[in-house]
């Protein structure tokens, strides 16, 4: 008879990693049902040239339609959509990028590691909009303080109260020339330029994989099983407490239980949302699959050319790096200075080639057109907060189920008029910028990529006080389920502008030390 | 039997080899990694069977005419662009095929309205007068235009379909520039278990 377990984590990236982590040292004993395999990155990945595949790097038309990082080198890292299909609205896309292997997502995200402020955890004291989280910014500032380290986040402190300082690896790199003209003129309009923050991690990788799961490993406390799709939470009829997890092995379709006093899932945003519809639980509130909220991005939403550059002239130290630019608008409390609420923020890259699609020319002109401005570009990728609204939201699917039988989710949002609003802004105050640093702005494209495209969902989960408007409370403890937490994104309450990874990190590490505490007293 | 069903016959078979039977990989892989595979691209000519006779040709006259060979670069025609788009495209969605359908289509139709002769086969400053909505600024908004929607698609898988190709990347080399830096290799993920 299989063991029972203290706690069972459901998904192995860096929510459900985290909770490993903090967990197993606490001396917890936790099974971790992740739903793809083990990666091989001896093995499992080899250097071809792209006149080798079959597609000549197009990739199979059709293959993963709703994931646009996809490409003909990276399609087999991705959940594969036929065997876990998803439905949205017709006209209404949604890209929901999943990946299935141990360390999930975070195996390959973009490594961007911002802290939240209270400009979002009491966002609706400072506009009126929405709900306030449960938590202000000193409620997770010592978590934040704790998983940067582990991470090894590069950056500088700077001071910025909508972007607060952080434990970094000081970045003392210099900016190149063309980055500090553009930091001047951003500064004669009160916009802040400063650098990236980017999870070192180690070895060239940042990931559950790597920092959390050998740890929790080690520790002796955790059994990880691969390729344990989560069907359902089971729950004691007499009790309604959550008593295990039911659980199918991809490979063979074979089902089985797992038994704990503690469920834990982490398995992103919408698919643990998936978990908690189908098992029909931890919905009291009605609000579970609501207020599904991202950053929206815009990528090369202003793209610029330094002409100094051009025609492979730059001199040295004017091209090259990147920076990031925090939140800018709405800071004053009471004093909205726009036409919409809350902000973006603007991640930017010195050195880049313009793409060839905003050439107006074909043949050897466009020929001369890429070569004279190899290098000399400058960009910017938008990401704005987009606002939770209830009715952006994901239900089961009336008719679908994946391969395994699994009901598959409906997801249905778009974006509405503040986000429009807000890009428009973004897009031409960063152009004007970059007409007084002297560059030459070559395009601004108010593009629209489909929801979902910035692999930043969250909110379907939301945490709060009232049991009625919130499925978490302050400690992503389920209102209804005592013994059950949802310990990633979905639990945020709204998106900010700022990437989630360490957020989701902070709070994971904060709730498992919370359950620990709990299973400590008897009281879990 | 035609001579390019014995070549890709040919490769089947060396590509069988290293599937690696279990016989076989019961002594070990030295044996079998050792051999030279080639592509099918430099092995076999493709068989264009998608679009219609007359598509076709005004595809090929469009590949020429979006990337030509420049300097001692290849273009479109030289490696086998046209040929792989009609591959790539049979195998794409419906949208996809209409997009291209259409386009080529329209372009024959302005042809013969405008010269009395399908696009493949008017002169050179004809033909460019027809790629006009090339030349003008691009826009994120998308065209209502089948025309002007398909030259856009075409300029970037063109391009796309030239650039990833072993003649483009031997051709930067020979520059002095990197085949790798300029035609992509890259690591490639298995298939998951």
């Amino acid at each position: 008879m299989a063991a029972e377990y203290d706690v069972i984590i459901v998904g192995s990236g860096a929510s459900g990693g985290m909770a490993a982590y903090t967990l197993t040292q606490k001396g917890a004993k936790c099974l971790l049902l992740e739903a793809g395999p083990l990666p091989d990155f001896e093995n499992g990945i080899e250097r071809r040239n792209v006149w080798d595949l079959p597609y000549r790097g197009f990739g199979k038309p059709g293959l993963n339609p709703h994931i646009f990082q996809s490409n003909e080198f990276n399609s087999n890292r991705w959940a594969n959509e036929q065997k876990n299909p998803y439905t949205h609205p017709k006209g209404k896309p949604f890209n929901w990028v999943r990946v299935r292997m141990v360390g999930g997502k975070s195996n390959f995200w973009a490594r961007m590691s911002f802290r939240l402020s209270d400009y979002e955890f009491k966002g609706k004291d400072h506009d009126g909009f929405g709900e306030n989280w449960p938590i202000s910014y000193a409620d997770l500032k010592p978590y934040y303080d704790r998983v940067e380290p582990i991470f090894r986040v590069t950056g500088i402190n700077e001071g910025y109260k909508q972007l607060p300082d952080g434990v970094f690896l000081e970045d003392k790199s210099p900016y190149s020339d063309s980055i500090l003209r553009f930091k001047s003129a951003a500064a004669r309009r009160d916009i802040p330029v400063t650098k990236i923050r980017r999870a070192a991690g180690e070895g060239r990788l940042a990931s559950s994989l790597n920092l959390l799961l050998p740890t929790a490993v080690a520790s002796g406390n955790l059994k990880i099983v691969t390729h344990a799709i989560a069907r359902e939470v089971t729950t004691d009829p007499k009790t309604g407490l959550a008593n295990g997890v039911s659980v199918v092995d991809s490979r063979s379709g074979r089902d089985m239980h797992a038994k704990a006093r503690i469920v834990v899932l982490g398995a992103s945003c919408l698919e643990s949302t998936r978990l908690l519809l189908n098992s029909g639980i931890a919905n009291s509130s009605g609000v579970l699959g609501h207020y599904l909220c991202d950053q929206f991005y815009i990528t090369r939403s202003v793209q610029a050319v330094v002409p100094e550059a051009m025609n492979g002239a730059s001199p040295r130290g004017l091209m090259g790096g990147g920076g990031y630019i925090p939140r800018s608008t709405n800071l004053t409390p009471g004093k909205p200075d726009k036409q919409f609420l809350r902000g973006y923020a603007l991640d930017f890259n010195s050195g880049n080639t313009p793409d060839a699609k905003l050439f107006p020319s074909y043949g050897e002109q466009l020929q001369r057109d890429i070569e004279a401005h190899q290098g000399a570009g400058f960009s910017f990728t938008l990401m704005g907060e987009a606002l939770p609204r209830y009715e952006n939201h994901a239900r089961i699917s009336d008719d679908v189920a994946d391969a395994w039988g699994i009901p598959a989710l409906h997801v249905d949002a778009s974006y509405g008029e503040n986000e429009i609003a807000m890009a428009k802004d973004g897009i031409d105050t960063i152009g004007e910028v970059c007409e007084d640093a002297g560059f030459r702005v070559l395009s601004k494209t108010p593009k629209w990529f489909p929801f979902g495209y910035s692999i930043h969902e969250v909110g379907t989960c939301r945490m709060g006080d009232d049991p009625k408007k919130s499925v978490l409370n302050k400690y992503n403890q389920s209102h209804d389920v005592k013994n059950l937490f949802v310990v990633d994104g979905s639990s945020f309450v709204t998106a900010g502008s700022q990437n989630p990874t360490m957020t989701i990190l902070s709070l994971s590490m904060r709730a498992s030390e919370y359950m620990a505490d709990e299973m400590r007293k008897g009281n879990l | 039997m035609p001579e390019v069903m014995k070549r890709r016959r040919f490769i089947k078979t060396i590509a069988s080899a290293s599937a690696l039977p279990a016989a076989l990989a019961a002594q070990g892989p030295a044996a079998a990694t050792a051999l030279e595979l080639a592509s099918f691209d430099e092995a076999a000519d493709p068989l264009p069977s998608f679009f219609t006779a007359n598509q076709f040709a005004a595809l090929t006259r469009v590949c020429g005419l979006l990337v030509p060979q420049y300097g001692e670069m290849p273009g479109a025609i030289e490696t086998g662009a046209p040929a792989f788009l009609d591959f790539l495209i049979s195998e794409s969605p419906e949208d996809d095929q209409q997009i291209y359908t259409a386009g080529l289509d329209a372009l024959n139709f302005q042809a013969a309205l405008r010269f009395d002769k399908p696009f493949a086969e008017v002169a050179e400053a004809q033909a460019h007068e027809l790629l006009a909505p090339l030349r003008r600024p691009w826009t994120p908004e998308p065209s209502s235009d089948p025309l002007t929607v398909f030259l856009q698609r075409a300029k970037d898988d063109v391009r796309t379909a030239t650039v990833n190709t072993q003649l483009w990347a031997e051709a930067v080399a020979s520059r002095g520039g990197s085949g790798r830096r300029m035609s992509g290799s890259g690591q490639y993920w298995l298939p998951l278990d």
